[in-house]
Formats: structure tokens, sequence, C-alpha cells
């Protein structure tokens, strides 16, 4: 911003015309800055949306396992219970079958994909939170990167209209 | 009823689609660089701007600063150089703008040159009466000097120049032209005109005819010079000469008195002193007694002007002062010896002509590649004579010996011809040349290049005499010219006195072949020479030593014979088809015999009484000797 206190001094001593240039330009450096905190609110705001659905989907996908746990004690239960009946020892292979591949094996998947479902859903919303995030951050920068160019390019124009008793100090001095 | 069992029931869950990140940030980065692109273009743009301005002005005062001045262009172009590129700046914004720039300095110094020239034209134009049509000429010429100069650095330029002072030349041209018309600038007739030009042309004369007087003194001198300048004003006046016109006809007439004064004592009275053979009257002291006032030569019409400039009151008549006559007399006496000094370099370059001419003959006929003839001699001494008149010693002493080395012997040409070097050159490369061949270029090659080419012919002649002796010790099987014929024997000794005679044969025919100059090639005549002694071939020898040998197997065969009813010996084991196989078969059987110790180890049909005898004499010496005998008889050695 080094050019910033030659080009006030020279506004200093322009038109008033100049003066209402350089003004009207700072204010829309101001509006350019605005917009892009706002982009940036509204991304922020779309991140925090994102955070919680995915804890929603979290919780749903744990009640699913809850499931899963409760109809597989039933299973288990049934088994115990029809052996005597059926004249089987509880320690017999067929009862052991039973709880293996017709109970525990289908249970353990259902349960392991409801688990990840879980997981997943609070990592992708991380993930989508943080990508919204960083592109409010841009929209701010382009908020930044638009008045900076709008100042310096009113404050240039300024400089090289120019006025008598600067650009002129040559023939003053004489 | 009893509960029966009930397998487990699944919830139906699957894996749920992930719902990932759509890559916002990266969007949005895309957008914050393209928006910084942007405004960085915006500020490079401007910044070009502002240097293109500061450029735009650089140039121009790069332009101003630089500009060719007219005096320049017009130089050059009289010097005829190139000025095309004077007003080129290159072509960016810096030399666009000097180059705008330096033309309009360029023109507005061309015109106030224009201006300044046209104004003098008119001026002397109208103090010389000049005639309206002359002064137009005088004025369009000098635009076109100005214009032309200018054009070939910038056409526009001088295009633009010429049409501003043609209109500005037009302008005063028409004011001299009425001014002329109206007569405000003196006129004289033609009558008038030749009147006045008779008495100027005739008024050295008068000058001199009034200095010639015996009596003349500097005050007379004086007096009638006086009158001779107003009669010469009532002249001019008479003849219609006014105003400037008759100002300029004064002023020539003074002129015309002064010019008199110095060329009178310069050229006609002043030579008269320095060809005084008095050396008190040497140039120099002449010419400083002069600058001083005094006149110390002996022509009295010489002192007379002297005396009238040395006098105080010269009657208003315009006369050169001492100084200028000083100068004048130096200047002519320069310009005399800068004569002189012309007629000596013009003598010395007719006569470096003349020499290069004698030069140029004496080279053609010393360049020839036939001997000189009678014509060629001839010609050369007269050349030579004409040097030497031309007193050129050191050529005339160079080609003097050449010519009497040429002349008493013209048997050979002063240069060899080039044909005849290759072919000789040829011959000895190819080891063919002789003393006849060598002759028969004798008329095309020069003295010193037979000689060189006969020393080379006697040292290849030399090397083949060599081989052909050579031959002949393989014909005669010895190197007999390091042998001793008394330690010979038998046929060697006869053989070694041909082998002596052949070679004295070949070294005649070559003695001859030099002293009568014919064709001769050693290797060929070695053939014949060797073919009339006669000499033993060694298959010859060889065949002597098998009969020898074929004895002494026989002998032993017979030998042999005689034991053969005890020893069983067989004759065929020896006996061959041909003598070289018999003692070829002795030889087999006898090669290992050289490390017997005792007679116990020769086989029981060998141990004849001769054998015996060679264990007693010594069985070594005894068995080698008969091996060397068999080997010699047999065609391998």
């Amino acid at each position: 911003m080094a050019f910033v206190a030659p080009a006030l001094t020279a506004i200093g001593g322009s038109t008033a015309m100049t003066a209402v240039s350089v003004g009207l330009s700072a204010m829309s450096a101001l509006g350019q800055l605005s917009a892009g905190e706002k982009a940036k609110e509204a991304y922020d705001q779309r991140a925090r949306n994102e955070e919680l659905r995915g804890r929603v989907e979290a919780v749903n996908a744990k009640k699913k396992g809850v499931e899963v746990l409760k109809r597989t004690n039933a299973s288990l239960a049934s088994i115990i219970a029809g052996a005597g009946r059926q004249g089987l020892t509880l320690r017999s292979g067929t009862v052991r079958d039973r709880e293996v591949f017709l109970v525990g094996r289908p249970a353990s998947e259902d349960f392991s994909d409801t688990a990840f479902n879980a997981s997943m859903a609070l990592m992708t919303a991380d993930m989508r939170a943080s990508d919204l995030r960083g592109a409010g951050e841009q929209a701010r920068m382009q908020g930044q990167i638009g008045a900076f160019s709008t100042l310096a390019g009113a404050f240039t124009n300024a400089m090289t209209i120019g006025s008598p008793g600067l650009t002129q100090s040559g023939n003053l001095r004489l | 009823m009893a509960p029966t069992f009930r397998p487990y029931q699944s919830v139906g869950q699957g894996l749920n689609q992930l719902n990932l990140p759509q890559g916002l940030e990266a969007q949005e980065a895309q957008r914050t660089m393209t928006v910084l692109s942007r405004s960085l273009d915006q500020m490079a743009t401007f910044a070009m701007r502002q240097a293109e301005t500061l450029a735009k002005e650089e140039g121009s005062k790069f332009g101003v600063e630089n500009a060719p001045s007219v005096d320049t262009l017009t130089k050059a172009f009289k010097d005829g150089r190139d000025t095309s590129d004077l007003l080129e700046f290159g072509n960016t914004v810096f030399g666009r703008s000097a180059r705008e720039s330096a033309l309009r300095v360029l023109q507005n110094e061309a015109m106030v040159e224009g201006t300044k020239i046209i104004n003098d034209l008119v001026f002397t134009a109208s103090s010389n009466n000049t005639p309206p049509p002359t002064l137009q000429k005088q004025i369009n010429a000098s635009i076109l000097g100005l214009s032309d100069a200018i054009r070939a650095s910038s056409p526009e330029l001088g295009e633009i120049i010429k049409s501003k002072l043609t209109m500005q030349g037009i302008g005063e041209f028409d004011r001299y032209r009425t001014a002329f018309a109206k007569g405000s600038v003196g006129q004289a007739g033609a009558v008038g005109r030749a009147n006045v030009n008779a008495y100027l042309n005739n008024l050295p004369s008068t000058l001199t005819a009034i200095l010639s007087k015996p009596d003349i003194t500097p005050e007379v001198f004086s007096q009638k010079l006086q009158d001779a300048v107003k009669s010469g004003i009532v002249e001019f006046a008479t003849n219609g000469y006014a105003k400037t016109q008759l100002e300029s006809k004064i002023n020539e007439q003074d002129e015309i008195i002064k010019n008199w004064i110095l060329s009178q004592f310069t050229q006609e009275v002043f030579e008269r002193d320095i060809t005084e053979p008095n050396p008190a009257y040497t140039p120099m002291l002449l010419l400083r007694q002069i600058e001083k006032g005094n006149y110390v030569g002996n022509d009295p019409q010489a002192k007379v002007i002297v005396d009238y400039l040395n006098l105080k009151d010269k009657g208003g008549v315009r006369v050169p002062t001492l100084k200028e006559l000083m100068k004048s007399v130096t200047d002519n006496y320069n310009s005399m010896i800068a004569l002189e000094n012309n007629e000596i370099n013009i003598a010395n370059k007719r006569r470096d002509e003349n020499k290069k001419e004698q030069l140029l003959i004496l080279d053609n006929i010393f360049n020839k590649t036939s001997p000189l003839t009678d014509t060629d001699v001839a010609n050369a001494r007269t050349a030579i004579t004409k040097l030497e008149e031309m007193q050129f010693s050191s050529e005339v002493d160079t080609y003097t010996e050449q010519l009497e080395t040429l002349s008493v012997d013209n048997s050979f040409p002063p240069s060899s011809s080039g044909d005849a070097v290759l072919e000789v050159e040829a011959l000895l490369r190819g080891g063919r040349i002789n003393f006849g061949l060598l002759n028969r270029y004798r008329k095309s090659l020069s003295r010193a290049d037979y000689n060189d080419y006969f020393e080379k012919t006697v040292s290849s002649l030399d090397e083949r005499v060599d081989q052909a002796i050579d031959k002949i010790k393989t014909a005669v099987g010895m190197d007999y010219q390091t042998m001793q014929y008394g330690d010979l024997k038998g046929d060697a000794k006869f053989e070694y006195r041909k082998a002596q005679v052949a070679q004295e044969k070949l070294l005649d025919a070559m003695s001859q072949s030099r002293l009568e100059g014919t064709e001769v090639n050693p290797l060929q005549i070695v053939k014949s020479i060797i073919e009339e002694a006669n000499f033993q071939t060694n298959e010859e020898i060889r065949k002597d030593k098998l009969i020898i040998a074929m004895k002494a197997v026989n002998s032993r065969i017979e030998d042999f014979k005689k034991l053969a009813e005890e020893t069983g010996f067989d004759e065929s084991t020896i006996r061959g088809q041909t003598d070289e196989e018999t003692v070829s078969n002795w030889l087999a059987v006898i090669r290992n015999w050289t490390d017997f110790q005792s007679i116990d180890q020769v086989p029981a049909q060998y141990r004849t009484p001769l054998i015996k005898e060679w264990f007693r004499r010594g069985w070594k010496d005894q068995i080698e000797k008969e091996i060397r005998k068999m080997q010699r008889a047999l065609p391998s050695g």
C-alpha cells in the first residue's frame, strides 16, 4: 500500500471531480469486500448444515444396528428352546451349526454394515463441511482482491491526472 | 405349542451411497485466480500505457537533441554519401517520436537556412544588376540543393521544404523583377560595358609603361597611379555605370592595380634577382628584407615599387602591404619549386615506366621454354643497354649475367617445359630413366633442371646396377664380392671368375651408355650377361651331390648284401624307384643313429666293417657327415 500516501497527497491537490471518483471507487471496494464476507458466511452456514445432516444419518444407522442385535437374540433363544423337543443336546453339532451359519454370520454382516454406514455418514459430512468452508475462504479472498484492484486503479489514475504544484514542481522551483 | 427354531431375519440394511464433497473450494479457487489475473492485467496495461507516454516524451527530446543539421545533410549530399539512415531512430514508440521531433527541428532549420539563402541571392542580384531570369535560376537551384539534400533522408520533408521555399522564392523573385523593370537597379549599355572592359584589360600594360620610364621616382609613380585611378572612375561613369554597379567597377579597378603591383614585383622583376649568381641575393635574404621594407636587389623598377610602398601618402590608391608582397613572392617561388619537382617526378615516372617495359621484354625472353635464338639474344642486349642508359645498374648486372650464360651455350632453354618436367619425373619414379632417355629432353629442360635430373639418373641407374649385381650373385650362387679367390676350391674358383667377368661386362655397358648418351637398362642386360656366363645352377650342383651320395649308398648296400645270409638284409628296404628315393630311405635309416654309443645299438643287418670302423674313428662325426652328404643330394637341401 506504498502508493496510497502519495496518491492521497495527489488527491489532496486535485480537483473535486477527481476526489469524487476516488471516493466512489473506495465505496465500490468496500462493497466488494462485504460481498466476499457474505459469500463466506453462506458457505459456512451450508457447512454446518452438512455436519448436522451427517450426524442424523449416523444415528439412523446405529438404530438399525440395535434392531440387528434384537433379531439375533430372538433367533438364538429359539434354538435353545427348541433343542430339547427335537431331541438335541445343547452342545450337539446341529445346534452349533444353526448358531453359526443361520444366525451368527448373517447377523454380524448386517451389524458391520450399519456400523460402517454410521461412521461414513460422519466422515463424509465432515469432508463436505470442510470443502464448503474452503470455498467460503476463497469467496472472501475474491472480494479482497477485487477491492484492492479497484483501489489501486483509482489511486494510480488519480496520480496521473496531476495538478499545479505537484507535476510542475521543477518549474515552480525556478 | 413348543417354540420352534426361528432363523435370523435380516434387517435388509446394505452400504449407503457415499455423499462426497463436490469440490466447491476448487471451483471458488479457480474464480479467485481469474479475478486476480484480470486485476493484474489491468494494472499491467496501465503500466504499459504510462511507459509508452514516457517513451514518447523521451523520444521527442532525443530527436530534438540528435536531429541532423542542414549543413550536415548538404555536405553529405555534395560528397555523395548515403544519408538515408540519418533520420532512422528505430521502429519503436521512442524511435517514431524521435523521428517526428527530429523532422520538425530539421524543417524549421531548413526554412531558416533557405530564407537566408534567398535573401542573400536577391541582395547580391540587386547589387550586381543581375537579370531576373538569372536570379530565378539561382533561387531555384538553391532550393533544389537544399531540398534534395533533405530528400535523401526524408522524402516527405524534402517535398515540404521545397514547396514552402518555392512559395517564398516566388514572392521574393516577383518583388525583384518588379524593381528591375522600374529601373531602380543601375544599368549600363552594351557599348559602355565594352569600353570599360577594354579600359580595365589595358590597365596593367598602362601601369607597366609608367613604371618603365627611365626617370621614374616613387613620388612620380604615386602621382601617375592616382591619375590612372581617377581616369578609370571617369571612364566608368561616362559609360553608364552608377550606384552599386559603379562601386563594383571601382573595386574591380583597385583589385587590378593591387594585383599588378604584386605580379610586377614577383614575376617580372624579382625573377632577375633570384637568378642572379651573386650569393648575397639568395631568395631567403631578399624575402626577409622585403618584409622589412628594404630592397637589396639590382632591379630599379623593383626598388621604385618598394620605395613607393614605403611612402606614407599613397594618394588613396589601394596597394598591397609589404607582408602581402613578401607572401606573393614566396608563393611564386614555391610554385616554381613545385613545378620543378613535378617535372622531376614526371621524369622519374616515365623512367620507371620505361624500366618496366624493358624488364617485361627481358622476362619474356628469359621465361622461354626453348633455347634462345639470335634474335632473342639481340633483343635482350638492346633492352639491357636501355636499362644501362637509365642507370638501373642492379638489373643490368643481373640480366647480363643470365644472358651471357644462355648465349654462350644456347643448347638449353632458359626455363624448363612443364610437360618435359612431368615426363622426366614419371620416368624417375618408374625407375626407367637412363642417359639416352634423359637426352631426349635436353632441349626442353633448363640447364639447372637438366643437371639435377642427370644426378638423379645416375643415382637411379646405380641402384639398378646394384640390383643387377645381386642377380649375378644369385645366379652364381655365392656372394663373390665378399669372398677371397684363394679360399675357394674346385669349380667354385671357376664360377668366381665367371661372376667377376659378368660384373665387368655390366659396368662396361653402363660406362658406355653414359659416355655416348645411349639408352641402357642394367636389369635387362644382366639377363643376357648371366646367360652368356653359363653359371652352374643349384639344381645341377645338387645332382652332382646326388651322384656322390648314390655312390656311397650303393657301396653301403653292397656291404649289407654281403651279410644278407646271416642278417636277412632285404635291399628293397633301402632301394627306391629313383635315386632321390634311395638316398631318402638310407637317410631315414641313419637319421637317429647319432646318439648311438656302441655297435650293438646298430641293427644287425647294418653292422658292416665300415660301420664298425666309424665307431673307431669317432661315431658321431662319421654318422653326421654321412647324414649331411645324403641331405645335400635331396631337393629339400
